[in-house]
């Protein structure tokens, strides 16, 4: 069977940004340890936080950041166009992240709060992640980005696999850590309703999970929000916890509304 | 003839001589719950625990476990991956000594699993017997666990002013050479053991409405309960209640390769009946996909299936799952329920 391996080529590969603090691309370039064997198997085209030079061919696009302006859109068509392969980077391309927070409000209200008196300067649109305009071929999640999961998804991609991505909640790999849970320090936590693979790293630290990763394939929301409800928080709470990173629902405009009752 | 007692004194005296030698394993306190951990000495551990977050088995099935080193160049080089370093796993209770019997029958007797088999040999197991119900979760009572059988080589019994020592095995004998101080167990101490054993078995006020030995056939009569329905959709499939199972044994296997693509690891690691993926096959379909499904399969394989198979309880009234479960789903309320709703059929 190891005949049957696909020729390992050397992809040539572009990062872009869109709106993010562009801390994902560091997470990269923070591989120090594993940079030069990176480097063996890819070749970076356009990757502006690394180097000046610039290239047009590529065949793998990392897309960090979130959409937040029309031209966005058509920068990411020519992208797809472009890229015989598409993955995001970081919690602002997948699910919505921090710039999505700007759906809890008006957008106009916030271009405002932002530039004053320039707005008209900066057309802003509803925020959207990245495979709300393109397809996705996968995503490499988090708040910033797991060094180990970016360089389990590079592997994967050259050996001709699906890249890993865990199904379930951050809950089953945080009870394997065996934390002491939120719930049960009289705090609330979002762990059972998002995607694992960052090895429950806010519970480890005595913090608690704030959906960073997005949605896991299966979430049981409406028990977690009728548990939220027991432990006191309101609806308005909820709705706020989710948006700090999940601020976007399909077909919403990426403007996520408060739950009912 | 071996049984020892030992004084409480001479107890943490001998714990602090094997810390200093070997990697001991013990019951230490964290707040309001407790973790198996190594310990240095004596000092470091809390007696009077109830049953861990994750059980003692963890260090004979890893929630991590490596089982191959993998490499090809021009020829393909496989490495075999075993632990077998001794340990001492101080102070398991009865019923995670029943669930590391039921361990040792799939994984040393039906499967032989090199992995767990390397790991087992090296665990030296010193059980504590309980005399009171560790709290409202547990119910080993009902499963006939509270009794220790098997599964350990030494155990001891609280008998006030020291401990008096079973043996279960070869090398429980030989470890009592490292219990300075015991003394040889006489008639009197044996009569004293006796009466502490009824005392005990008047504390454990029964919380089943049914026998333990009725529950595969409640179970079996329960296939259409509508209670089914209702757990489905509490549950939120976070897999806290088979992560926290001494009895659960189910594992995936994945690859980490290495940025050479030409050598790695092969691992597994623990999987649980309660996620979407785990009845999923090579085409994307799941048998079990339906979160009741899933929950009534838990229920089934505890309280049923391990049962008729390997004729020892698969739940060992721990009553970790019901401890842990965010929303409640526990062991005691779920048998009851069943018990007293026989004819809610969808
Ligand atoms: S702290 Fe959060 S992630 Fe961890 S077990 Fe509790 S709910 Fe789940
Ligand atoms: S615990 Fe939650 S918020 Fe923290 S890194 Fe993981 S997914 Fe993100
Ligand atoms: S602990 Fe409770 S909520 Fe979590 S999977 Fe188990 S039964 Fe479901
Ligand atoms: S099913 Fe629950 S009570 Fe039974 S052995 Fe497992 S964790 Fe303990
Ligand atoms: S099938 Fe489920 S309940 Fe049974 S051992 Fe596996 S994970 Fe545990």
């Amino acid at each position: 069977m190891y005949e049957n391996l696909p020729a390992l080529k050397k992809p040539r590969v572009a990062v872009f940004e869109l709106a993010s603090c562009a801390g994902c691309q560091l997470q990269i370039l923070n591989l120090e340890d594993e940079l030069v064997d990176v480097l063996q198997l890819i070749e970076f085209a356009y990757f502006k936080e690394a180097m000046s030079n610039t290239s047009e061919d590529y065949d793998l696009a990392l897309i960090e950041g979130a959409v937040t302006r029309a031209s966005d859109e058509q920068k990411l068509l020519e992208i797809r166009e472009k890229a015989a392969i598409v993955g995001t980077i970081g919690s602002c391309a997948y699910p919505v992240g921090i710039p999505g927070l700007k759906n809890s409000g008006d957008v106009e209200a916030a271009s405002e709060l932002v530039y004053g008196a320039k707005a008209a300067l900066f057309p802003s649109v509803p925020v959207k992640p990245v495979d709300a305009v393109i397809d996705v071929d996968f995503h490499v999640l988090g708040c910033p980005i797991e060094k180990d999961e970016f360089l389990h998804t590079l592997t994967a991609l050259l050996i001709g696999k699906k890249p890993p991505i865990p199904p379930y909640s951050v809950c089953v790999e945080c009870r394997m850590k065996e934390n002491v849970c939120a719930f049960d320090r009289g705090e609330t936590c979002l762990g059972a309703v998002t995607r694992a693979g960052c090895g429950a790293l806010c519970p480890t630290y005595g913090s608690r999970c704030y959906g960073c990763r997005g949605p896991a394939d299966d979430p049981n929301e409406p028990s977690l929000e009728a548990l939220l409800e027991k432990r006191g928080k309101t609806p308005e709470q909820i709705a706020a916890d989710y948006a700090l990173y999940n601020g976007y629902r399909e077909g919403t405009a990426g403007r996520r509304e408060a739950p009912d009752g | 003839m071996f049984d020892r007692v030992i004084g409480k004194s001479d107890l943490t005296d001998s714990l602090d001589n094997l810390a200093e030698r070997y990697r001991v394993v013990a019951p230490v306190s964290e707040g309001t719950r407790y973790r198996f951990a190594e310990i240095d000495g004596a000092r470091d551990l809390d007696e009077g625990y109830i049953p861990t977050a994750l059980p003692p088995t963890k260090y004979l099935r890893p929630p991590r476990e490596n089982l191959i080193t993998f490499a090809w160049d021009d020829e393909i080089q496989v490495e075999p991956v075993f632990d077998q370093s001794d340990f001492i796993l101080f102070g398991v209770r009865p019923c995670d000594l029943h669930a590391i019997r039921l361990l040792d029958e799939i994984f040393d007797r039906e499967k032989d699993d090199g992995h767990y088999q390397a790991r087992r040999l090296g665990a030296s197991i010193i059980g504590v017997e309980c005399l009171e119900p560790c709290d409202e979760h547990c119910f080993c009572h009902a499963m006939g666990t509270l009794e220790a059988a098997a599964g350990f080589d030494l155990l001891l019994t609280d008998a006030g002013d020291g401990y008096y020592v079973r043996v279960g095995t070869d090398k429980g004998r030989q470890l009592l050479t490292e219990l300075s101080g015991a003394r040889e167990a006489v008639y009197e101490d044996r009569r004293r053991l006796r009466k502490i054993h009824a005392r005990r078995d008047q504390a454990f006020e029964p919380r089943l409405d049914v026998e333990g030995s009725q529950i595969p056939a409640l179970l079996a009569d329960s296939n259409d309960s509508l209670l089914w329905d209702v757990l489905g959709e509490k549950c939120l499939s976070c897999g806290a209640c088979t992560n926290a199972c001494p009895t659960c044994f189910c594992f995936d296997v994945l690859d980490d390769l290495g940025l050479d693509l030409k050598s790695g690891t092969r691992y597994r690691t623990w999987d649980s009946c309660q996620l979407e993926e785990f009845a999923m096959v090579g085409t994307g379909e799941s048998f079990r996909q339906p979160r009741d499904m899933r929950v009534k399969h838990r229920f089934n394989h505890k309280g049923r299936y391990l049962v008729e198979r390997y004729g020892m309880p698969g739940c060992v009234g721990c009553g970790r799952c019901g401890r842990d479960c965010l929303v409640g789903i526990d062991p005691i309320g779920v048998f009851n329920q069943l018990k007293g709703q026989p004819v809610e059929r969808r």
